[in-house]
């Protein structure tokens, strides 16, 4: 790119890659949200719109506006009402790559600056992770400079900018941004907030979580997912304890498990552990059931139902992240009395061959711990996988008996169906396994491809955990960083909500800390003071010293037209001494100005020297003009 | 202001022919204009406003060659070019130079020669070489026609169309002189001799030389895109038929030059180009309605462009 190598650069082009890139930071937001096509479609407008400006070709207007009812209409052929969302963002996004492609003067520079920032606060509706404020922050500096550029382009009608100006206009955006952002921490902070979502668009989104109904081989299509589902702060604990309890299952129809809502709780219960508290940062389900850690005895959230057993339920659907806090036991003994005949039900399509399988696997067992024992042992003979799974009518003897490989889901499901052939009570939970933990954030990620269902069994009336496909799954290797920035980012941005607020503020009214509160006034008002100092000065620089000339001479009585050249309206001022000094400024000027020059430092101190005179002069004449009266 | 001349070796010039040429100080600068641009003049007066004077004194004040065609409608392609003649003694045909072989020639009332006479001489100009009978001769450098024409007679006349005037870079008129200048010519009597004895200023070599330098005067983009755009309203507005051509537009960058070399200047400001605006665009233009006045037509649309910076 020749342009690139000399001194000073087109402000056209610079605009234009600056657009270029404030539009694909927010289109980027978007991308995986959007259809493949109109994906295309963008991608295609913008590098025909990088052919359209550097080889100068000039588009009808008519043709753009036809192209952008076109991609306004498009996305919207086949949208339901139920989803209005990504359409809506879709034709935004064609819109704004269409206006790329017109023809750009500042006032479409402008439109597509603010089309981004659109599509940029749209992204929001889909995912707000940290990655959000980056392309925030990205967007925000590069439209300053945009701006910048457009308005120097408008004002002064130069074509070209120096490395010098650059330079300075990096410096003003550097420091508009350091101020920016301490500012923005203050207004996060104490702007007050909605306790509920304002825009909560029922987005269909990839599901992460257990519903009431789990069809065999709907977990392995969950276990693909590598999205984030929760995230818990809590001290490490024995990779052994590491059950996230979602639900429980008892009944299962040979296809699917199913839960009985209404299972009442036993006469008597009761467990030991070890007790752990921890946070919970919960991603949206869009579910109603909360995970917790196996096994659960106490949520510190309003608004929850518990079911029989342990399934904590909120009212709505999860659509927004949320957090909370629980207690949990691990390593626990749990005792109950009695037990539901629910969980003694079997398919009506088992078969004798396997109940036979079990009589022959169980044969040498003495009691129920060595049934469970050799049950147990028998499915280690089984293969894992989360692909090509039986799925056809009678799916568990097609595990059993041909295929002998699936998941977790097989496993259990078996274990439990051979446990309750035996007479022994047994269910199936729903929930994740494991977690991998950051030591620096202090706490464990749990993704979906966590999710994982056991067994468990009611022996001598102690409910038991059993794992059939323990130690078979492997786990996927977290990365460090990007993790613990998301967790930040959740734990203190997202989780900031009104409740938090009322609480920090209350805090700061307590008279524990009334010198705080003054501290922050002083650290207010001197933000405050210094971003008006900083504006000042950038709007001192940016007067052009044409613009302080014109504007000078404008109070001595002189309005310049737009059809006269700086010499002639010189000329035309009968001042003698203010013609002479105005004549001064001008030939100066205009021999920079024409020459195509630079205005270097030597030439604006001279500049403005001379624009120092004049105004001493016209200030002068101005006093005693009205001494004379 | 057009008489605001800096140069000082073209104000030598002035200085020198203003005492032989009374009160015709812009029309000496405008065809200095015309003659440093490489381009040519046409001046629209009435009889008698010195006209030949002008040219006399220009080609005695640049020590250049000095032809005249006076125009007919009996006056010949070979009458301006040249024919090549039987010599009896050699046997052979000789070319024999017709007037258009000088510097600087005046055509007197071109509009009274036939088209066909017309057309060649505009040919001649265009090209600056002249063929006779499958041989080209190329016309001496310098080369600088002042064409002129009456504006009142029409009677046996041959008007140049728009497009023929477009050839001349620039078209000026005298004008009466001021009753000062008057009275101090009719005070001395008609200073026709004293014209062919002036002194020369400038040398062939050095009008050379001056030319090549005002071609290299900077011309900002900026100014550039000025005069496009007002080229460009000019094929836009309703008034006018025929707006001004690309010819007219290097026209304006070359005077221009021109005239901020004059200033003294090595570039050009956009004063250099409003103050020979009227001179090189009024003629190229054709109006829909005849009686509007060109020069007001183009200045009117000039007012509205703004100038840069």
């Amino acid at each position: 790119m020749p342009w690139l190598s000399t001194n000073s650069l087109k402000i056209d082009h610079l605009l234009f890659f600056t657009t270029f890139l404030i539009l694909i930071i927010a289109f980027l937001g978007i991308i995986s949200n959007i259809s493949i096509i109109f994906t295309i479609i963008f991608f295609a407008f913008v590098s025909l719109a990088f052919l359209v400006h550097f080889r100068n070709i000039k588009i009808n207007k008519w043709i753009i506006n036809l192209i952008s009812i076109i991609v306004i209409i498009l996305p919207f052929v086949n949208f339901s009402l139920e989803d209005i969302v990504i359409p809506s963002v879709e034709a935004l996004a064609l819109i704004s790559a269409a206006r790329f492609l017109s023809q750009k003067k500042s006032r479409e520079y402008f439109q597509i600056n603010l089309l981004a920032l659109l599509l940029l606060c749209a992204s929001t509706l889909f995912s707000f992770s940290w990655t959000f404020l980056l392309r925030f922050v990205l967007v925000f500096a590069i439209s300053l400079f945009s701006v910048f550029l457009i308005t120097y382009l408008k004002d002064t009608a130069q074509q070209y900018v120096d490395r010098f100006f650059l330079k300075s206009v990096f410096k003003y955006i550097l420091f508009i941004i350091a101020f920016c952002i301490p500012m923005s921490i203050i207004f996060f902070i104490f702007l007050p907030r909605t306790p509920y979502p304002l825009f909560s668009f029922g987005l269909t989104s990839s599901k992460t979580g257990f519903s009431s109904l789990v069809n065999l081989g709907d977990v392995s299509s969950i276990q693909e997912d590598k999205s984030v589902v929760m995230r818990v702060h809590i001290e490490r604990i024995p990779q052994e304890a590491l059950y996230w309890r979602i639900i429980s299952f008892d009944n299962f129809n040979g296809k699917n498990w199913t839960r009985k809502e209404k299972i009442s709780f036993p006469e008597y219960s009761t467990i030991y552990g070890k007790r752990k508290t921890y946070s919970v940062l919960l991603e949206p389900s869009y579910e109603n059931y909360l995970p917790l850690l196996d096994f659960p005895s106490k949520i510190y959230m309003q608004n929850i139902t518990v079911d029989y057993p342990a399934v904590y339920k909120t009212s709505t659907p999860i659509s927004q992240p949320l957090k909370y806090l629980a207690e949990s036991y691990i390593e626990y003994e749990y005792y109950e009395s009695s037990v539901s005949k629910n969980y003694l039900q079997l398919p009506p399509n088992i078969s004798d061959k396997t109940k036979k399988l079990v009589e022959d696997i169980t044969s040498k067992a003495k009691d129920q711990e060595e049934i469970i024992n050799s049950i147990m042992e028998f499915l280690k003979n089984y293969e894992y996988s989360i692909r090509e799974l039986p799925r056809g009518n009678n799916p568990i003897e097609d595990f059993i008996f041909n295929t002998k490989k699936g998941n977790c889901e097989y496993f259990a499901t078996t274990m439990a169906l051979m446990l309750r052939i035996k007479g022994i009570p047994a269910r199936v939970v729903g929930g994740f396994k494991g977690g991998s933990y950051n030591p620096l954030g202090g706490y464990y990620l749990i993704r979906a491809s966590d999710a994982h269902l056991w067994v468990e069994a009611w022996l001598n009336g102690f409910w038991k955990r059993y794992d059939p496909s323990s130690g078979r799954i492997v786990r996927y290797k977290e990365s460090f960083v990007f993790n613990f920035l998301d967790y930040f980012w959740n734990k203190f941005v997202i989780a900031y909500d009104f409740k938090t607020q009322l609480h920090l503020l209350s805090n700061l009214k307590s008279p524990r800390i009334p010198f705080k509160g003054k501290l922050l006034f002083y650290f207010l008002l001197f933000f405050i003071g210094i971003i008006f100092i900083i504006a000042f000065i950038i709007y001192q620089k940016n007067r052009t010293p044409l613009k302080k000339f014109l504007k000078l001479m404008e109070k001595a009585g002189h309005t310049r037209q737009k059809n006269k050249g700086l010499m002639e309206f010189v000329s035309e001022i009968s001042d003698e001494n203010l013609k002479k000094l105005a004549t001064n400024f001008a030939e100066l000027y205009m021999k920079i100005y024409f020459k195509d020059k630079d205005f270097d430092k030597i030439d604006m101190k001279r500049l403005n020297f001379i624009l120092r005179e004049l105004g001493a002069y016209i200030k002068g004449r101005g006093s005693k003009n009205k001494g004379d009266n | 202001m057009i008489e605001n001349v800096k140069n000082q070796r073209i104000l030598d010039i002035i200085n020198h022919l203003k005492s032989c040429l009374q009160g015709k100080q812009k029309a000496i600068i405008l065809s200095l204009i015309a003659i440093f641009s490489k381009g040519h003049l046409l001046i629209e007066d009435l009889p008698g406003l010195g006209k030949t004077s002008l040219a006399i004194g220009l080609s005695k004040a640049l020590n250049l060659s000095f032809g005249r065609i006076q125009c007919t409608n009996d006056l010949l392609p070979s009458d301006i070019t040249g024919l090549n003649v039987f010599n009896k003694n050699t046997g052979e045909f000789e070319f024999k130079p017709g007037p258009i072989f000088n510097n600087i020639v005046l055509v007197d009332e071109i509009n009274r020669a036939t088209p066909k006479t017309q057309s060649s001489l505009l040919e001649a100009m265009a090209e600056e070489q002249v063929t006779i009978d499958g041989i080209t001769y190329k016309l001496p450098k310098p080369f600088f026609v002042i064409a002129t024409q009456n504006p009142i007679e029409f009677y046996g006349t041959f008007p140049l169309p728009e497009g023929q005037l477009d050839r001349f870079m620039l078209k000026i008129n005298i004008g009466y002189p001021t009753q000062k200048a008057e009275s101090e010519i009719l005070m001395k009597g008609s200073s026709r001799e004293d014209l062919y004895k002036l002194n020369p200023i400038m040398d062939r070599e050095e009008i050379l030389m001056i030319q090549s330098q005002i071609r290299n005067i900077y011309i900002s983009e900026k100014i550039i895109d000025w005069i496009i755009s007002f080229i460009d309203a000019t094929r836009k507005d309703p008034k006018i038929i025929l707006g001004l051509s690309t010819r007219a537009g290097l026209a304006i960058s070359y005077t221009a030059k021109t005239n901020a070399f004059f200033k003294g200047r090595d570039y050009v400001i956009p004063e250099d180009v409003k103050e020979i605006l009227p001179f090189v665009t009024p003629h190229r233009i054709i109006l829909k309605d005849d009686a509007l006045s060109k020069e007001e037509v183009i200045l009117s649309i000039f007012e509205k462009i703004p100038v840069p910076p």
